[in-house]
């Protein structure tokens, strides 16, 4: 990539979203040590990249660098709160689709359908109950039988 | 942290009777059968029994005995822990209890009173958190 002033700005702003290759960051280290050229976005990269201070040698490039990582740690914050509020979002959503999901209490009798808390759950009732009697009589019915082989095993005995 | 909301989404999802035989029955088939009362309670009003959903059918003919007792048997297979009564050769009550997955077991009752000559054919499917015991328990005697 050929770097001059026409896109020395989109290349600084490369560098700073770590876009540039090792080549790509030497040649925009060599532009800038040779060009004098001067903006916000030349001083900040140049800070950033230690040029402005080796040039001047200055309190003005420590300043700089400190700006910069001023900047940077904010531009960090920025991605990190975007990130969280993807996050809320997401996390959020799951929870409201899971919940919605939930929720169903229906019935079809004589091919209607009954939305009614109280008959439906007197009907699952109905149910569990007709289902519990023949799951009690059959646990009675091995108990006597279990009983019953033990009375036969005491005779023989 | 997106693994996080992975793992909360498959343990709050109900499985249903996914990968099961009788999902044919509950697929809405009967829904406009007057001779089928068809039941399906999900979410808040089972969390009290630690249940994520209970689903049934009760067929007060015998139209579908056969091919409600075929999706019972053969889903009875892959049961983990059951408990059967035959009467003449058919299955008169069963109680299924197929293995965890998530945490979350899945039940068949199956109850066809018209072999004791009653009314009715009851097929229910449970699905939570609830032990088998637990599950028993719900059973009023």
């Amino acid at each position: 990539m050929k770097i001059d002033k026409r896109n020395i700005e989109q290349v600084i702003e490369g560098y700073f979203e770590c876009r540039l290759t090792e080549a790509e960051e030497k040649e925009l280290r060599i532009f800038l040590a040779t060009m004098e050229l001067q903006s916000e976005a030349i001083d900040e990269v140049k800070a950033v990249m230690g040029i402005f201070a080796m040039e001047r040698g200055s309190w003005e490039g420590i300043r700089n660098i400190k700006n910069s990582k001023t900047r940077n740690f904010r531009k960090i914050i920025r991605y990190a709160a975007a990130a969280c509020v993807v996050l809320a979002v997401t996390v959020a959503g799951a929870l409201i689709a899971n919940s919605s999901d939930g929720d169903v209490c229906i019935m079809y009798a004589d091919g209607q359908r009954i939305d009614d808390d109280a008959i439906v759950l007197a009907q699952m009732d109905k149910e569990l109950n007709a289902v519990g009697v023949v799951d009690g009589d059959i646990d009675n019915a091995l108990f006597n039988e279990l009983h019953d082989i033990g009375e036969a095993m005491e005779d023989l005995n | 942290m997106l693994t996080m909301i992975v793992a909360l989404l498959c343990t709050t999802a109900a499985m249903g009777q996914k990968g099961m035989e009788i999902a044919k029955l509950f697929d809405g088939r009967f829904r406009g059968n007057k001779a089928v009362t068809e039941t399906h309670i999900k979410g808040a009003r089972l969390e009290k029994y630690d249940l994520d959903e209970y689903h049934s059918l009760t067929f007060k003919d015998d139209l579908n005995t056969a091919f409600v007792e075929n999706c019972v048997l053969r889903d009875a297979k892959k049961a983990v822990s059951k408990e059967v009564s035959y009467v003449a050769g058919k299955l008169y009550f069963g109680f299924y209890v197929f293995p965890a997955e998530n945490y979350v077991y899945r039940y068949i009752f199956y109850l066809n009173n018209k072999l004791k000559n009653k009314d009715g054919l009851t097929v229910i499917y449970m699905e939570g958190e609830a032990y088998p015991s637990e599950v028993k328990k719900l059973l009023k005697k």
